[in-house]
């Protein structure tokens, strides 16, 4: 078996580092933003990182980054599930026809590797900018999705898919009723990274006018306003976060039989 | 073809595609209904493979098989395998699936209602011995034993007249085995099921085969006999190198007290007296005699004692330690024979009856009839 059926614990708790790395390589890139500008024009007021008035006083503010987290998360979420739906076609036809596995991951892999700027560029030329993004995004998440949900099925035990087909199962039932609940923690770990990583990509979209949180990063860089860049790189990550805690307990619900283990 | 086959393997060939030889060369095989028949061998000479063929779960490449007269590619696949239980080595459990969920496999694919397949699921957990209380956990929660006896109930909950075990106790160590071995046994009295069992364990063909094939590399059939016959007249080496050493020890397991011509022995009624005592003496050799009194054997006596005796009620027997049932085998008569001082077990019924005795010389003759 070369696909360990349960993700370790260890590489999940490594991407939580990753994380609270890039929380605190924003905060410092806006530290050193106002240090710089400080120094350079030392008629300036003082900038600091948070201003708490933006936060509590101004009006339009709750709003503002309400929007951009609705934005955020639509840009994240309809990518996703466009993803999914594909990599399940894709991985169904590699799964029935084997040899077609190798070009469909082949293909995946090479759409993995543009990058994402260029393919925004491109793709806006033909479509809508927020069509580009979706389109963009949603090719991002194909080899994640396809790798995994073609994993989580080979890693059914051969003994399992024998009994299903030996007590009269169906082909489709095969897979409906015992293959793809039973490949569910590898597929859904596939969509979490997914997830986590769209959401990341999700910045770059406001380059194109599509908002999220990314326009609040910008446009805190453009204007030397580091408390929006502060605030628009942390609700990106608890975004990330929150949108990881519900996926795991999705899983964790849909699974209850690999958690009980003998000795109960 | 005679009314009694249930299946039928006529010609059957397998070459999978790429390989050299031929895994399973043509093979004729009937096994009647009600019968349980052993497929054994070494390792890779076609088991699995016959097996499979029979659900179509291999298809031969040249052959046919038969089920009640029909060929069994006269029916939709799927109906064909929900109607023949199958028992796999590995047990394959649905690890995502509750012990009733997994039992109620067949039954819900044929879309029995809720009802009648809790029902079946209760009356199989009690038919296969499982406590009601596992029912409700998933595999991963049950021992070895109990996740192979999980495996036969769902092989048998759609009531298929026909059913096939590859290796099913081949997972759990030999007490359990031995135990499992049993109960298949003491099912197979009520269900009276055709099945066809794999194993290469050649004790435990012998104990629950009534007729056992034995496979040589390529899936030649060297021979098909009931083990006794097996046992007692292997055909060529081969059989008899895979049969063991131990082939007569072998057979006293399968032979019972009641299937020797049992004689009275050194025995003596009470009642009759002594001299009808001394008179049983003198017609053979022995250190002790028997007594019996009201038709129970009431004990041994030493032969002299009897000599010196004025009368029958003077003696004092002493009570037998060896005793069997006709229902014995005769291996366990051997073992007690053995721990005998009378080098013989005394044979009685339920109710203490005295039936006859056994002694060495009875059962060497019992095996070479
Ligand atoms: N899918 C397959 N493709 C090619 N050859 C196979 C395949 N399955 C089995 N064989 C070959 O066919 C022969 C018979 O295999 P089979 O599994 O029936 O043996 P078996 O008697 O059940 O052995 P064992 O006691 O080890 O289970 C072996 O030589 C095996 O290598
Ligand atoms: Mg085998």
């Amino acid at each position: 078996m070369t696909t360990a059926f349960r993700e370790p614990h260890a590489r999940s708790r490594r991407r939580w580092w990753w994380l609270a790395l890039a929380v605190a390589g924003a905060a410092f890139a806006a530290w050193a933003k106002v240090r710089i500008s400080h120094l350079d024009t030392s008629t300036q007021a003082t900038n600091p990182i948070i201003r708490w008035e933006y936060l509590f006083k101004r009006p339009e503010t709750r709003s503002e980054l309400w929007t951009r987290t609705t934005e955020h998360l639509q840009l994240t979420v309809v990518p996703v599930a466009l993803g999914l739906l594909i990599s399940s076609m894709l991985a169904a036809i590699g799964l029935r026809f084997r040899w077609l596995l190798t070009p469909i991951t082949l293909l995946s892999g090479f759409l993995y590797t543009i990058p994402s700027l260029a393919l925004f560029g491109v793709l806006v030329t033909y479509t809508t900018n927020w069509t580009a993004a979706v389109v963009a995004l949603t090719s991002y998440t194909l080899l994640i999705l396809v790798r995994n949900i073609v994993a989580g099925i080979d890693g059914v035990p051969s003994a399992v898919t024998d009994a299903a087909d030996g007590l009269g199962m169906g082909r489709v039932r095969r897979l409906i009723s015992v293959e793809l609940p039973l490949a569910l923690p590898v597929i859904l770990t596939g969509v979490r990274v997914a997830t986590v990583t769209t959401v990341g990509l999700v910045g770059i979209s406001s380059v194109i006018q599509l908002g999220g949180l990314g326009s609040l990063i910008f446009t805190g860089y453009n204007s030397s306003y580091p408390t929006k860049m502060v605030i628009g790189a942390g609700l990106s990550v608890l975004l990330a976060v929150a949108l990881d805690l519900v996926l795991r307990l999705v899983e964790r619900l849909t699974t209850p039989w690999a958690r009980r283990r003998v000795g109960a | 073809m005679s009314a009694e086959v249930a299946i039928s393997l006529s010609g059957v060939t397998k070459r999978y595609a790429g390989a050299a030889t031929v895994a399973v060369e043509p093979l004729d095989l009937d096994v009647e209904r009600g019968h349980v028949v052993v497929l054994i061998g070494p390792s890779g000479c076609g088991k699995t493979t016959t097996l499979r063929m029979i659900n179509r779960l291999i298809e031969p490449t040249a052959g046919t098989i038969t089920i009640d007269g029909t060929d069994i590619r006269d029916r939709p696949v799927t109906e064909l395998r929900r109607g023949i239980g199958y028992v796999i080595q590995q047990v394959g459990l649905f690890p995502h699936r509750t012990i009733a969920q997994n039992i109620a496999t067949v039954p819900t694919l044929l879309g029995w209602d809720k009802r009648k397949v809790r029902d079946r699921v209760d009356e199989l957990a009690d038919l296969v011995g499982l406590d009601p209380e596992l029912l409700r956990r998933y595999p991963s929660e049950l021992s070895g034993g109990q996740q192979q006896r999980v495996g036969v109930a769902r092989a048998l909950a759609a009531d298929p007249p026909v059913l096939l075990m590859d290796e099913p106790f081949g997972a759990v160590d030999p007490i359990v085995r031995a135990r499992l071995q049993a109960e298949l046994l003491a099912l197979q009295a009520r269900v009276h099921k055709t099945i066809v069992l794999v194993t290469h364990d050649i004790d435990e063909a012998i104990a629950l085969g009534d007729r056992v094939a034995v496979l040589n590399v390529g899936g030649v059939l060297e021979q098909y006999a009931a083990p006794d016959d097996l046992l007692a007249a292997p055909v060529n080496d081969f059989v008899g190198q895979f049969l063991g050493h131990e082939r007569s020890i072998k057979r006293l397991s399968l032979a019972r007290v009641a299937n020797l011509a049992l004689d009275g022995g050194l025995v003596a009624d009470v009642e009759a007296g002594i001299d009808a005592a001394r008179a049983v003496l003198a017609k053979g050799h022995g250190a002790w005699l028997g007594l019996i009194e009201g038709g129970r054997f009431a004990g041994w006596v030493p032969v002299d004692e009897v000599e010196a005796a004025g009368s029958i009620a003077e003696l004092e027997p002493e009570p037998a330690a060896a005793v069997v049932r006709a229902d014995s085998t005769l291996r366990e008569a051997l073992e007690v024979i053995l721990t005998s001082r009378s080098s013989t077990a005394v044979v009685v019924d339920e109710h203490g009856t005295f039936g006859g005795t056994v002694t060495l010389e009875a059962i060497r003759e019992g095996l070479t009839r």
